[in-house]
């Protein structure tokens, strides 16, 4: 049988035959890949062949080259560059020739995907000028040059901007070619503007330099005039991106062109041009909402900013509202939940721009508020309760009071608005306006009214419910939060709240909540996980006298956890898994927010149950694991994280105490401590290690040494997810506070892991990476401070013989605190440790340390710590300089 | 390492590295070679603000935060795990942590300032083991936390531009710091001897918030100020000494007028020592006239010190009744109190004072050495009848 008979069959209506067609296709790929590779090739340039032959063949192709799995992919990849030059020029070259001669082009993803392995390989040199010799020749057909700047563009969305940008130059000459106005094939225009919008990324050196942006500039602002919708919004789209990227080049254009182009578009009557109008407004706030933050913090480090906001969005304002709340009253009148369209887009661009402008965003958006709050028409009542909402973040709370205590009781009434957008509206400013001011929200004149319609509103549809919970969420913590100030303790988690204004509803609104998560269509809308996040609120700030009501919650919550474990052992389907999964990890959540709030001495009265409802979650989903795992293995393991955080509250929970279940619970502890590729499980499990160490002290040691292995592999391991390796190395810290001089057997590899990971260096330049060095450092300063603390003992007098033994690695730290010290790139949180870490080891060994500690570069770090705003630094740092004078005056005296 | 890190953009295509018997031999390289995560692609942009619609988004990034919130409570934990090591926690007066050579130290520096001197603190009659229990446990915070000064050996080329003179009344050096609605006060050793409302930031139920801590003089009726370390949220310690005092001379009574008075929220005064310059035109004019309360002695600070904890010759002190002749200028009469009838000069006095305080110290270790034998005796005593 020829492939192309197969081909033709993958796409028969008989299965089996489908089926066959699709093994056979396997087997091929399998027995000799770089002959099918080839014939695949062939077939698709082949203009002979139907257009789905060659349609199918493109497919097979790719499949061979692309995979949505990541490592599948690198492998693919990795595969794909081992075939012999001269096979995949051959295969190149083929699908380069198809290029132009199909009206859908799959030759164009070929390429694409060919390229996005090679380039990067440092293969294929010559594709781009290819391209763009397809593009500028004048006999190219129109077809060909509209597959061309497909294949550019796939290229350019795909590929690490890196790897482009020396060819910047000839990708912009291809895609400008085939925007310009004097382009007549629209096609060719269309496909030359997405491509354009995929390679703004690596165009930068092109925007550096004026000619060449003020080139760009004018073809994609010519584009936005077409009359086809389709070249218009893709334009459209680019001037947001570009906007993005490029704020700080934008004055020029942003008075002669730009403003008057996305006016234009946002009032137009084409929906998706609209759109893009306004996503460009939202764009700008966004930009200048960044830039502000840059501004103060330049401002705080005594340095001018690097690029300054222009504050189009507030100059703009007075022409925006208008727009924007028009663009409010053009509702669906069916909310569908995916739908994207002008008036969302108008709601969060008009949240925007009150967080960018401030006090000024009141005045303008006010009137429409007063003007159709209480309309006839639902489309302008909601319109004005959205805009009410839009505007409470961003202006000086202060100013919105009055404003707010005036709106509140209109918007209470409008829970029971007929129209159950405005319900919804109304359910969502509620919760926004608990945010912003909740200390006028819980006043008494209020809440009455308030509770009632919220109340009420857990029963309406499930969309409103959902705001409802959430508006629930913010009361929650609104009412605690004035209770503890009313109580007049600043730190609200060690304060004991006796009673709040909630107390006399307590029972019957987690009751209401109970029975929401219970709703037939809680699926719907998020409503499930809204309700239980507020039950959890709920919970978590409860005062004392409702604490009854706590334990009773307690309890249900844990008989749910239960019946939904014993019908999981039953389900086959991983739909029905994942759905249940979701269900058991909120459970989870809810039971760990009560286990903080159980008193000690009630809590071992429920620990053997906890206990057991935990493990059973642990290894159940092992199990799961270890099947065939498809979309839903994130879900699963998001299971496990919960168990774990629940376990970990437990254990703070349970003290010394909890050492009765490390013989159970010890083999789950090791595997969860092994899931290198579940990153969050692992990262879990390696966090409540140091909660055990903290809850068992010395009595956690018979189980440390396997624990130990585990940890030095994860470092060392490939697979592990970098992120897990610096909680990793602060848990050597907890070990050595646990295990005090136990730990010694430990100190020699530790001691040697830190010294190397202290080396580590990074890319400075990208920001990400910096973040992990000094997340990398403070890890390892606190896994040192550890070690001196542990070692030294907590008596009156340092244990003088552990702390000699690891007088050797002394000289090390200070050079590595020193390091940290002189790094600009170190975070006050880093250089606190490393203050820390300094005062840790004078106390440790004295006097003989004061000629080191005496160095400019630490006095430095002490005096820039003890200014910080971190207080965690500010305290150390004090505490550390204490530390060296008494140290001198002793010496002196 | 460093080599490695630098071969970042090239390890997509390097071969495996050769395995070293080390466990973490490579750990250096795994650190570093950390995935080079892309910038997020802007076209996000748009499903970035659908995330901002009501409250669409809130769900899923709920469920992160609150894991994110779980982890930074666990950090939390290990912090407070590790300050409670090194002490930081306040009020930590349980512990016995009183290390006996540190606290004889601590008073064998000199005892030139105040009249707090070892006769009075250390050998009363009445300081048995009894009434030390009784004073509660010197808590190490608050132990030598106050600047001390030293004898003026010689008067300073620069007196006149660099330093400042203030007039020291009699009573008891003391550290107050007002804190959490509670105002309390320590003696140099640490120990608390009053607890009770001020209307100092922190210093009562009505004003928690800030931390007040200040250096005075207790005559039992006021609070002298001699200088001030934190006021609010502001730290002075880091402060020259000149603007310490400029601070404290104009602001202190400003931000809060009621200190300085009797009343329930505050129910001891605080009264400001103000500070002089030692230019000789002013001290002229101002040592002719009556002092303001009984002297102890008379206080220079350089103006540009930091405040700083124990003895630091950037204080420095004489006797009232030294100024004369170390000044060489004509004092109010009651700078004489206290001359001794055979006075024999500035430097033979300071001398005098050091000899009885060395005397003391050696009279002090001495006693305690007993007392610590009978309590051993004591102790062994009970033991013997116990077996």
């Amino acid at each position: 049988m020829s492939i192309v008979t197969v081909l033709e069959n993958s796409l028969s209506q008989d299965k089996s035959q489908r089926e066959t067609a699709l093994n056979f296709l396997q087997d091929a790929a399998n027995q000799n890949l770089v002959q099918f590779l080839r014939q695949l090739s062939e077939i698709l340039r082949d203009v002979n062949n139907t257009t789905f032959v060659r349609m199918q063949a493109g497919l097979q192709l790719k499949n061979q080259l692309y995979s949505k799995n990541s490592s599948v992919r690198m492998q693919l990849g990795q595969r794909w560059l081992t075939i012999p030059e001269a096979d995949r020029s051959y295969i190149k070259e083929n699908c380069l020739l198809t290029l132009g001669t199909e009206v859908q082009s799959s030759a164009a993803q070929a390429v694409a995907y060919i390229a996005v392995i090679e380039l990067p390989a440092g293969q294929w040199a010559n594709l781009m000028q290819v391209l763009v010799a397809n593009v500028v020749d004048q006999a190219s057909t129109p077809l060909k040059k509209q597959a061309t700047l497909q294949a550019i563009g796939y290229i350019c969305q795909d590929i690490d901007p890196n790897f482009l940008s020396a060819q910047s130059n000839e990708i912009l000459t291809a895609i400008v070619n085939g925007m310009k106005k004097e382009e007549q094939n629209s096609n060719v225009r269309l496909a030359a503007t997405q491509a354009l919008l995929n390679s703004l990324e690596f165009t930068k050196q092109n925007f550096d330099i004026d000619a060449e942006r003020h080139y760009i500039m004018q073809v994609v602002c010519e584009a936005t005039q077409c009359a086809e919708t389709g070249i218009k919004v893709a334009a459209l789209q680019c001037l947001v991106k570009i906007m993005n990227l490029y704020y700080q080049y934008m004055e020029t254009y942003m008075n002669q062109a730009l403003f008057a182009i996305t006016y234009e578009a946002m009032k137009s009557e084409v929906e998706e041009v609209a759109l893009q109008g306004i996503e460009f407004w939202s764009t700008v706030c966004e930009e200048e909402i960044d830039l502000a933050i840059d501004e103060q913090e330049s401002e705080e480090k005594g340095l001018p900013p690097t690029v300054s906001s222009k504050h189009y969005a507030r100059g703009a304002l007075p022409y925006l509202v208008p727009i924007l709340t028009a663009t409010l009253t053009r509702q669906e009148e069916q909310d569908d939940e995916d739908d994207w369209g002008p008036c969302k887009a108008a709601t969060v661009c008009l949240m925007l721009l009150a967080q960018c402008a401030g006090d000024a965003i009141v005045g303008a958006v006010l009137p429409f508020v007063n003007d159709h709050i209480r309309s006839e028409n639902w489309r302008f009542r909601d319109a004005a309760v959205m805009s009410f909402g839009c505007i409470l973040e961003g202006p000086d709370p202060d100013n919105l009071r009055s404003l707010v205590e005036n709106a509140l009781p209109v918007i209470i009434e409008l829970l029971r608005d007929p129209s159950n957008v405005v319900r919804d509206t109304s359910a969502w400013t509620i919760g926004r306006v608990l945010d912003t001011l909740p200390g006028l929200v819980v006043q008494e004149k209020f809440l009455n009214p308030l509770l009632h319609g919220l109340v009420e509103g857990l029963g309406a549809e499930p969309q409103v419910a959902a705001n409802v919970c959430w508006a629930f969420s913010s009361l929650a913590s609104a009412a605690y939060d004035q209770a503890v100030s009313q109580a007049g303790t600043s730190d609200s988690r060690s304060a004991q709240v006796e009673t709040y204004c909630l107390s006399g509803f307590f029972e019957p609104i987690v009751g209401k909540l109970l029975e929401t998560t219970d709703r037939q269509e809680a699926g719907q809308h998020n409503l499930r996980n809204a309700a239980y996040h507020a039950l959890m609120e709920m919970l978590k700030h409860s005062p004392r006298d409702c604490y009854a009501t706590l334990q009773k919650t307690t309890l249900i919550v844990m008989q749910r956890l239960k019946s939904i474990q014993d019908v999981a052992d039953k389900l086959q389907t991983s739909h029905d898994r994942a759905q249940l999964n979701e269900l058991q990890s909120m459970l989870c959540a809810t039971l760990q927010s009560v286990l903080h709030k159980i008193d000690r001495n009630d809590a071992p009265n429920i620990a053997d149950a906890v206990m057991e409802l935990l493990l059973r979650m642990l290894t159940q989903q092992q199990v799961q694991q270890h099947q065939p795992a498809d979309d839903e293995a994130e879900q699963q393991s998001g299971v496990q994280e919960d168990a774990l955080l629940a376990m970990a509250a437990l254990v703070d929970c349970l003290g010394e105490d909890f050492i009765k279940y490390m013989e159970v619970f010890k083999p789950v502890l090791l595997s969860c401590l092994r899931s290198v590729t579940e990153t969050q499980i692992c990262m879990n499990a390696v966090g409540l290690l140091g909660d055990l160490c903290r809850a068992l002290g010395e009595r956690i040691a018979p189980y440390t040494d396997e624990i130990f292995v585990i940890l030095v592999e994860l470092l060392s391991s490939q697979a592990v997810d970098q992120s897990v390796k610096p909680s990793v190395i602060s848990a050597f810290s907890d070990f050595s506070l646990a295990l005090g001089p136990g730990f010694f057997k430990f100190l020699e590899i530790v001691i040697n892991t830190l010294q190397q990971a202290s080396q580590a260096q990074v890319d400075v330049s990208n920001p990400d990476q910096v973040d992990y060095l000094n997340e990398l450092r403070e890890a390892c300063l606190e896994a040192y401070t550890g070690i001196v603390q542990g070692l030294k003992g907590n008596g009156p007098t340092p244990h003088t013989q552990e702390l000699r033994s690891i007088q050797p690695a002394v000289q090390p730290m200070l050079h590595f605190i020193a390091m940290v010290a002189r790094d600009p790139v170190s975070t006050d949180e880093v250089l606190g440790c490393a203050c820390g870490l300094l005062g840790d080891l004078v106390t440790a060994y004295g006097a003989d340390l004061l000629p080191a500690v005496s160095d400019d570069v630490f006095s430095a770090m002490l005096q820039k710590c003890r200014r910080s705003k971190v207080s965690k630094a500010k305290t150390l740092a004090v505490w550390t300089t204490k530390e060296i004078r008494k140290l001198k005056n002793l010496q002196t005296a | 390492c460093q080599s490695m890190a630098e071969n970042q953009t090239s390890i997509n295509q390097s071969s495996p590295h050769p395995s070293d018997p080390d466990a973490v031999s490579d750990l250096c390289q795994s650190l570093a070679a950390a995935n080079t995560r892309h910038a997020v692609p802007v076209s996000c942009a748009m499903d970035r603000h659908q995330s901002m619609y009501k409250n669409r988004g809130r769900a899923a990034l709920d469920q992160v935060e609150r894991r994110r919130k779980e982890l930074e409570l666990q950090k939390q934990r290990r912090f407070n795990a590790m300050s409670l090591a090194r002490r930081l926690a306040e009020d930590d007066w349980t512990t016995k942590d009183v290390d006996e050579n540190d606290e004889l130290d601590d008073d064998l520096v000199s005892v030139a300032d105040t009249n707090e001197t070892l006769a009075t603190e250390e050998l009363t009659a009445d300081d048995t083991a009894e009434s030390l229990q009784r004073k509660r446990r010197p808590g190490k915070n608050y132990r030598n936390q106050l600047m001390l000064s030293e004898w003026l050996m010689e008067i300073p080329d620069n007196l006149e531009t660099e330093f400042l003179l203030k007039l020291c009344p009699q009573g008891k050096r003391v550290l107050v710091v007002a804190a959490k609605g509670i105002t309390k006060t320590f003696d140099r050793r640490g120990r608390c001897i009053m607890t009770f409302p001020s209307e100092l930031p922190g210093g009562c139920r009505q004003f928690r918030a800030g931390l007040t801590v200040l250096d005075c003089i207790w005559d039992t009726s006021s609070f002298h100020v001699l200088d001030i370390m934190h006021w609010r949220d502001l730290q002075l310690y880091d402060t020259e000494t000149s603007l310490r005092f400029h601070w404290l001379e104009t602001n202190f009574v400003e931000s809060a007028p009621n200190v300085c008075r009797r009343t329930p929220k505050n129910r001891h005064p605080f009264l400001i020592v103000e500070s002089h310059s030692c230019q000789r035109e002013r001290l002229v004019e101002f040592l002719t006239l009556q002092p303001p309360f009984p002297l102890d002695g008379v206080l220079f600070y350089h103006q540009r010190g930091a405040y700083t904890f124990g003895h630091t010759s950037l204080v420095g002190w004489l006797k009232p009744y030294m100024l004369t002749e170390v000044l060489g200028l004509p004092c109010h009469q009651h700078y004489s109190i206290g001359l001794p009838a055979d006075y024999q000069g500035w430097l033979v006095d300071v001398e005098r004072f050091e000899a009885t305080r060395r005397q003391m110290a050696l009279a002090y270790s001495q006693d305690r050495q007993l007392r610590r034998q009978q309590q051993q005796t004591r102790s062994e005593n009970s033991h013997s009848m116990v077996d």
